[in-house]
């Protein structure tokens, strides 16, 4: 099942001559059930592609439709819900709320979708145990190592089961060996035949965990391996 | 999540007791700077509040306030009792005389002369000695604070109050204490001395014009106001009610004394002290925690729920504020009850502070609201 479909996609920042091209006519589509790199030099629009994907940035022309629902054909609050049902986030530096426990920081998806807070906190433990850290349940982020950090973020990024988890350089501030185990736990616990996953990278260790691998250079998709 | 909004305040601990600190100091200063600015006011008045009797104060037409006493003839008491509606006039001294006590010292007092055979305008309430003491030879009453302190028997030390039984000098002439009472704090802190009109005129140095004020009791049913008006069109004196004489002297203070300048000072800079300390750290706060709202805002968290997670840390943090600051300043006036400062809490007050308080909190949370508004969504993404 088609999950992306980018036609001409095109995003502009500021206007006359200080007008930038991050985004110049990229096509892309993603299916369900496939875990897809963007790779590409600092600078090239691969964060800002991945913002247009998530329903963050507006884009200036083309098409981008995210399960069948075209994003320009939407308001803030209608992409708001979008995201909320239907995307799952995984940020390079985590973005973890630092003044909560990590069952809060999980729970929190589950929270915005209504569900009741103990329940949340519940299912925010059941996930947190899948993940081997059923001893971290009170403790804030900052007291976590990188790699329990990012499982955290993997945690809340698909608590709720999105259908669309976009990751931003997941593996940037991780050892090897750190960077690997999240690829599995991405790769072999998050992905599913209902999900797409989408990461940018900058990291060549993970390639082998791509189904497929695209390359942008200058707001462009220009290579695909 | 507005719980999870709570927790994330209350979670940077350097920050949240920053913020409610400058909110209690604030807080503390508008009411209690406030609070002594209503008791001075009072004590300006403390005299009219403690002679409940008379419906209306006569005075002489260029009298200004209480304190400023300019005598009359004493035929303008037989005057007033002429007006029609009058139900009964007496008379009443009021100065400043030099008392010499046992051990040398002179002091300056107030001296209040009331009518001999009525009593009226004598000290509202008695901790030792009779009212109608007043009458024996030579008697006069001395307020207690004036008595333990600067009538002390061994002033400045204040171990030996002044009591009943001792006698002192009020301008050379001879006085004996006949009972303590208890009366409103006097503006300047004088000792506050009673005894009868009579007597007072013979403590006073020797004048053509010795009465002060003409107490009045309007008939029943007769509205004291129109009567205060009757008086002084008959007698071209003035004449108030004891509502609006009060005014008349708060009047006078406000407008010739640097009080309320003082004092508006004061409450002003805890305002903008409180507002530049709490409002700073909350927008500080906000703006640490952008990340986090853009990462709620990108995970599905409507506008308007960040809106109230950030009113509701407003809220949270003026009402935490606003408590410790009008508490600590209810402490303060408690423990300073029976000293020479004039504090006066009223309710009002805590209404204004809690006001000034919600605008400082108010004003954080625009700020905030519009740096969440004008937020870059896609910080998320930046490392």
């Amino acid at each position: 099942m088609e999950a992306i479909r980018c036609e001409k996609l095109f995003k502009t920042y500021g206007s006359g001559a200080n007008a930038v091209q991050a985004v110049r006519g990229v096509d892309l589509t993603v299916n369900t059930g496939e875990l897809l790199l963007i790779v590409g030099p600092s600078g090239s629009g691969k964060t800002t592609l991945i913002s247009i994907l998530a329903g963050i940035l507006p884009y200036q022309e083309g098409v981008c439709r995210v399960f069948g629902e075209e994003y320009k054909e939407m308001n803030e609050e209608q992409k708001t819900v979008f995201r909320k049902n239907n995307i799952g986030f995984v940020f390079q530096s985590f973005n973890l709320i630092p003044m909560l426990s990590a069952v809060e920081n999980v729970a929190v998806p589950l929270l915005l979708n209504g569900v009741a807070p103990i329940e949340a906190e519940i299912k925010a433990q059941e996930l947190l145990s899948k993940l081997d850290l059923e001893d971290k349940f009170h403790v804030s982020p900052r007291e976590l190592s990188g790699g329990q950090q990012q499982r955290l973020a993997i945690a809340r990024g698909f608590i709720h089961e999105p259908k669309l988890i976009v990751c931003d350089e997941p593996t940037a501030y991780l050892d090897h060996k750190t960077g690997e185990m999240v690829m599995e736990i991405l790769k072999n616990r998050v992905l599913n035949k209902d999900r797409a996953i989408i990461v940018v990278t900058h990291d060549p260790r993970i390639f082998s965990y791509a189904d497929r691998v695209v390359h942008m250079e200058d707001g462009l998709l220009v290579e695909k391996a | 999540m507005y719980l999870y909004a709570l927790k994330m305040l209350i979670n940077e601990r350097a920050k949240y007791i920053g913020i409610v600190m400058g909110l209690s100091f604030a807080s503390f200063i508008i009411v209690q700077q406030a609070s002594i600015f209503i008791g001075l006011m009072l004590r300006t008045v403390g005299f009219i509040h403690d002679t409940p009797q008379p419906d209306i104060w006569v005075m002489d037409e260029k009298v200004q306030y209480i304190d400023d006493v300019k005598p009359m003839t004493d035929t303008s008491l037989y005057r007033v009792r002429g007006v029609d509606g009058v139900a009964w006039a007496v008379p009443l001294y009021k100065g400043i005389l030099k008392a010499r006590l046992k051990s040398g010292n002179y002091q300056n007092c107030i001296l209040i002369g009331v009518d001999g055979s009525t009593l009226i305008g004598s000290p509202p309430v008695m901790m030792e000695g009779n009212i109608v003491s007043l009458r024996d030879p030579d008697a006069i009453i001395v307020d207690h604070v004036g008595a333990s302190n600067k009538l002390s028997l061994d002033f400045p030390l204040n171990q030996k109050p002044l009591t009943i039984g001792e006698v002192i000098e009020i301008n050379d002439r001879r006085a004996k204490v006949v009972g303590i009472c208890n009366s409103s704090r006097t503006f300047q802190s004088q000792p506050v001395i009673y005894t009868t009109f009579n007597r007072a005129l013979n403590f006073a140095p020797n004048e053509r014009k010795l009465l002060s004020f003409v107490l009045v009791k309007a008939k029943e049913g007769v509205d004291p106001k129109l009567l205060a008006q009757t008086i002084q069109k008959t007698t071209g004196l003035k004449a108030f009610d004891a509502q609006d004489f009060r005014w008349l002297t708060i009047s006078y203070y406000l407008k010739y004394t640097g009080i309320p300048i003082n004092f508006g000072i004061s409450v002003l800079l805890g305002f903008i002290i409180g507002t530049a300390i709490a409002g700073q750290t909350f927008y500080n706060f906000t703006l640490d925690n952008l990340r986090y709202f853009a990462t709620f805002r990108a995970m599905g968290a409507p506008l308007g729920m960040v809106r109230k997670m950030i009113l509701i840390q407003s809220f949270w943090v003026g009402a935490i504020g606003w408590g410790i600051g009008t508490g600590a300043a209810s402490i303060s006036g408690f423990f300073t009850q029976y000293s020479e400062l004039a504090f006066v809490l009223t309710w009002w007050l805590f209404l204004a502070s809690a006001i000034s308080v919600g605008f400082i909190c108010a004003l954080s949370s625009f700020v905030s609201l519009r740096k969440i508004q004008t937020m870059d969504a896609s910080i998320v993404f930046k490392s």
